[in-house]
């Protein structure tokens, strides 16, 4: 397990250095300016000169993003649970929540910021939204995909639904969650950084759009770098944990 | 003079529980089966044959209770032509053994053993506050049946034979004395099955068994009395019902010889003819 983890992080290390560099041949082969494209030693300076103006923004987009996350998985495994033990629930919630992911959420991001106002609140909203889905059909998947033959096993122990929810299905749904659970990680930025650009006056997303204002586009890419690295920290943490959640299962179907 | 079958005047002495059930899935389906008789001795192994599809396995669910949103699901028991049981104090006093054996992966060996009292522990406590005795009579089954030194291993690690009998196991720690079987053994090779059909006889000595199998020979090595599932049509409706198979006078479990592969054949044909 710890191999794996070295391994994994050393290939995205080597992932990124190769990246850099194509990036910085590109910028001296092709001369492009650097209001178009910065070369990486500059993002790299600029990211180094604004760290105490960048990390503010930092923290607030990070903040949005986990809370969103929290919200998100939260809501969309409670609304699976109601769907898998609620047959009603199911037959007349499934339509709403299809019509409801019909709208893009690009689309409703300026109602959400004018319900929940500039601050955090809607920039949370818009990641859990946009992760909602996801993270309900996995789990409504799993949950519905565990297995007929164990729940009759715990119905013949005289088991009580929760206690059988709790100890045998959650437990075996959770590698078809684990799925979800990552998408939404990689995902959930993508709404808070919208719903920044919406109307905001901090956060990251804020952050690029005021540096492209003004055509300080070395800004821009620097914000950008610090958001990838915290959405691929988020990823990697996620997805170890979840490994170590789901240690029964092996990994050898790649 | 009629001579009376020793086994026939044993058994008139003997406990039993009768069973009527009938069971319709839905409204315009024809009857799973309908007013069918079953008598379970008390302490000894009662063998359901019959093929696949039969209804078999549905009498067995039935039994367990698993049953509850079908269209019609009627079942009365009986202890020795008295009146009727309840229900639920049969269902709450039988162990019920899958096809599979159905161990959750993220589960030890012990703690699968111990999955009934795991999922009676009132919700918010920890798993590890399991009584000591419980824990030492987990061990002591596992030890029955041969698994002592498995105990903490994760069950992946495990053969399909070890798997059954790790299931054997949680069937035997729930203590109670109904057992009800649904081809447990039928997914493994056939030494290992016979060493686990003799295990199970050998555990299960003083329980109520009821055993569904497809398997006459399964039937012949583990069965006190061995039931065919049968059909019949009776003023032109199709009806179904439990009829006695020849056995022989030994006392299970019987082993496979020249005896057992007689009645086999015998129990062949008899199932041929009628289907």
């Amino acid at each position: 397990m710890k191999l794996g983890v070295n391994e994994s992080l050393f290939r995205v290390l080597i992932v990124s250095f190769v990246m850099i560099l194509l990036w910085w041949a590109l910028v001296v082969i092709t001369q492009v300016p650097s209001f178009i494209l910065p070369s990486p030693e500059k993002v790299f300076i600029r990211l180094w000169q604004l760290t105490d103006i960048l990390y503010p923004h930092f923290l607030v987009t990070f903040i949005e993003i986990i809370f969103g996350v929290v919200l998100g998985v939260s809501a969309g495994l409670i609304f699976a649970i109601l769907m898998v033990y609620f047959k009603p629930v199911r037959l007349w919630l499934l339509p709403v929540l299809l019509f409801s992911q019909a709208i893009p959420v690009f689309a409703i991001a300026p109602i959400l910021v004018l319900w929940f106002g500039y601050g955090i609140a809607s920039k949370v909203i818009m990641a859990a939204v946009i992760i909602f889905f996801p993270i309900l059909m996995t789990s409504f998947d799993g949950l519905r995909q565990s297995s007929k033959d164990y729940l009759e096993l715990a119905q013949s122990m005289q088991a009580n639904r929760l206690s059988i929810l709790f100890r045998i299905q959650l437990p075996a749904a959770l590698p078809v969650m684990a799925s979800g659970i990552r998408m939404a990680m990689v995902v959930a930025p993508i709404g808070a950084i919208i719903g920044e650009w919406v109307g905001s006056s901090q956060g990251l997303g804020y952050f690029m759009l005021y540096a492209n204002a003004r055509m300080q586009v070395a800004d821009m890419f620097a914000a950008l770098l610090l958001l990838c690295l915290l959405s691929i920290t988020l990823y990697y943490i996620a997805d170890q944990g979840l490994k170590r959640m789901i240690f029964w299962q092996p990994e050898n179907t790649y | 003079m009629i001579q009376s079958n020793p086994l026939a005047s044993f058994s008139d002495t003997q406990d039993e529980y009768l069973i009527t059930a009938s069971l319709k899935y839905e409204q315009n389906l024809d009857y799973v089966y309908q007013d069918v008789e079953l008598r379970l001795p008390f302490n000894q192994v009662t063998c359901l044959l019959g093929q696949s599809g039969c209804g078999k396995s549905s009498l067995l669910k039935h039994l367990v209770g698993l049953h509850k949103s079908v269209f019609l699901n009627k079942l009365a028991i009986q202890k020795n032509d008295q009146a009727n049981l309840e229900i639920k104090s049969f269902q709450e006093s039988l162990a019920y053994m899958a096809q599979q054996d159905l161990l959750l992966p993220w589960l030890s060996v012990i703690d699968n053993v111990l999955l009934t009292y795991d999922l009676k522990r009132p919700m918010f406590t920890k798993k590890n506050q399991f009584d000591p005795t419980l824990k030492n009579r987990a061990l002591l089954i596992l030890e029955q049946v041969g698994l002592a030194d498995k105990a903490d291993n994760q069950v992946s690690t495990l053969s399909g034979g070890m798997r059954q009998r790790v299931a054997l196991a949680r069937t035997l720690i729930q203590d109670k004395s109904i057992i009800l079987m649904d081809e447990p053994f039928s997914s493994v090779d056939a030494i290992t099955r016979d060493k686990l059909q003799q295990l199970s006889c050998h555990l299960f000595k003083d329980k109520t068994v009821l055993l569904v199998t497809h398997d006459p020979l399964e039937a012949l090595i583990m069965g006190h009395k061995v039931l065919h599932f049968s059909r019949h049509t009776k003023n032109e409706t199709l009806l179904k019902r439990l009829e006695p198979m020849p056995l022989p006078s030994s006392v299970p479990p019987r082993n496979i010889g020249y005896e057992v592969s007689g009645y086999h054949s015998q129990l062949m044909q008899i199932m041929q003819a009628r289907q």
